[in-house]
């Protein structure tokens, strides 16, 4: 079984890019989860249809901080117009697209953990 | 050499066949489950390929083995808890005891009557009776515990009115380990006619359980937290209780006459087993039980005891760890909950796991509980008779190994 804890999931979880309010987010979502007691807010900047700014807060464990921190890194640097959909450029990704994007296979166990920030960026996106 | 009583550990670790295939596993997680002896295992083969056959209804051979091995199991499960046979009937866990225990007992309730449950409840025991009372139009009260995580009995017997009709309490908490004084509790119950359910799915594998010095009206447990099969539970009701009270199961096997229009329910204890009835598990549970009085119960609560101090020790040697539960052994069973600063416990609990060390994480099915103290839950480590020394020495070690790499 390889660990989840990979050097650049640690890493993240150590040094979060993005984390704080969004002082001017034009959209922003907040899910929790129960079990966990993980919180995770996604706050976006929204202009001419495309994500110009993402970051989160909350708390959690180091797979759903480093999972928010990859996704909002991704959301930023992301170049390329996307399909609209709903009215806002959609990031684009599935769970399995995300999963691959931060590299790691979790466990059914952990599964909720790393995708917290996903269903918090669909929530915001709605 | 460790040992358990005449034992030594290395054999009663042999007498685990896990531990046969998976020979690095340091398993803490008995409080979710217990590992399984090879004998109760093979008690259980043995009915299948030997008597196999349904119980109660059959004049063949193989039908009157099996029932003779079932309603001997009755017996063994009795005389353990020191009851009569007829006091004890089977279900398919504590939860089935605890959830029929909530149907038999609602039509005594009446618009502002109260139940009385222990901050530390299961789900299990608590929402079948917050459903009843809700029902019912009655309330549902929590009795609190205190600073040192132990029930609060000077509150508890404020609380007891002739209004309260039912006390639900656990006899050792699944997520603090603390061990309650039943016999205390039931004695004050009973001054006000309350009825008294104790749920000793925890407590049954550690300590010696007496209904008769007890005194309770019922006591659930399941069988595959005291080393016997899944599936497979007990309720056992006080005679008259139990004499008393009409089922709310309805099926094969209980009654003793169905007409076009009337039904005769059979006597306590067939008539709370509808159906056919888990009788592989009833035969793995009368194993387990053998298995356990072999071992012999002055020499499993030392050792366990022993190992637990040991866990608790190593805990607070940790930095700023935090116990969730009694500090000292005294009424607490090797059932340990702690949070460690900066570490999620379910990260904790995956870095462990990635260690072959098993515990577990959250909120245990005690989350009025759990969530009170932190919202992440908690991390648990949790102690059988097949737990040794080393397996507390690679937590400890594990845990700060873990906080090493996530801080
Ligand atoms: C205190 C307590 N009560 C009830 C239960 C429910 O037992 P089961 O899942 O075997 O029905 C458990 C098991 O986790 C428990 O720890």
């Amino acid at each position: 079984m390889d660990s989840i804890y990979r050097d650049h999931i640690l890493e993240h979880a150590r040094h979060p890019r993005n984390f704080g309010v969004l002082a001017d987010a034009t959209k922003q979502a907040r899910l929790a989860n129960p079990t966990c007691g993980d919180v995770c807010t996604i706050y976006l900047k929204i202009a001419n249809d495309a994500i110009v700014n993402a970051t989160f807060d909350g708390h959690g464990c180091a797979l759903s901080t480093a999972a928010a921190s990859l996704l909002t890194e991704h959301l930023t640097s992301m170049s390329s117009v996307a399909p609209i959909i709903g009215g806002v450029t959609m990031p684009c990704l599935n769970e399995a697209e995300f999963l691959t994007l931060l590299g790691i296979e979790p466990t059914s166990g952990r599964l909720d953990c790393a995708l917290l920030p996903l269903r918090a960026l669909n929530a915001a996106l709605k | 050499m460790e040992t358990l009583g005449s034992r030594t550990l290395d054999s009663i670790k042999s007498d685990f066949p896990i531990f046969r295939n998976r020979p690095y596993l340091a398993y803490l997680d008995a409080a979710a489950t217990s590992q399984i002896p090879s004998m109760v295992l093979e008690s259980m083969v043995d009915f299948e390929v030997n008597f196999r056959a349904n119980v109660h209804r059959g004049l063949y051979p193989e039908a009157e083995l099996a029932t003779q091995a079932y309603e001997s199991a009755r017996t063994q499960v009795a005389k353990f808890i020191e009851a009569e046979p007829s006091t004890v009937s089977f279900t398919s866990g504590s939860t089935s005891s605890l959830q029929m225990l909530a149907e038999l007992l609602a039509n005594r309730l009446s618009p502002g009557d109260n139940i009385l449950v222990s901050s530390m409840e299961h789900h299990s025991a608590l929402l079948p009776f917050r459903r009843i009372a809700a029902e019912r139009g009655a309330m549902l009260t929590t009795i609190p515990h205190d600073a040192d995580y132990r029930l609060d009995l000077p509150t508890f017997k404020l609380m007891l009115n002739s209004r309260v009709k039912i006390v639900v309490i656990t006899a050792a908490s699944n997520v603090l380990g603390t061990v309650n004084p039943i016999t205390e509790i039931v004695a004050e119950a009973h001054k006000h006619g309350a009825i008294v359910i104790v749920d000793a799915a925890q407590y049954v594998a550690h300590l010696p359980l007496s209904v008769k010095e007890w005194g309770a009206d019922a006591v659930v447990f399941s069988a595959h937290k005291m080393y016997g099969p899944f599936g497979v539970g007990v309720l056992y009701l006080q005679s008259s209780l139990g004499q008393s009270l009409t089922p709310t199961a309805l099926g094969g096997g209980m009654m003793t006459e169905v007409t076009s229009s009337i039904t005769t329910f059979a006597e306590a204890p067939w008539k709370f087993e509808s159906g056919t009835p888990n009788i592989a598990g009833v035969i793995g549970l009368a194993a387990a039980i053998h298995y356990l009085t072999a071992l012999g119960w002055p020499n499993i609560v030392q050792r366990e005891e022993e190992l637990a101090r040991l866990a608790l020790v190593g805990l607070l040697s940790l930095n700023d760890i935090k116990i969730i539960g009694p500090l000292t052994m005294h009424d607490r069973l090797g059932v340990i909950s702690f949070t460690v600063p900066g570490l999620h416990p379910h990260d904790l609990a995956t870095l462990l796991g990635e260690q072959n060390v098993a515990i577990r994480a959250g909120h245990h099915c005690a989350m009025p509980l759990t969530s009170s103290i932190v919202a992440s839950g908690v991390a648990r480590a949790s102690l059988g008779l097949y737990t040794t020394e080393e397996d507390i020495a690679r937590l400890i070690q594990g845990i700060k190994a873990a906080r090493a790499k996530l801080s």
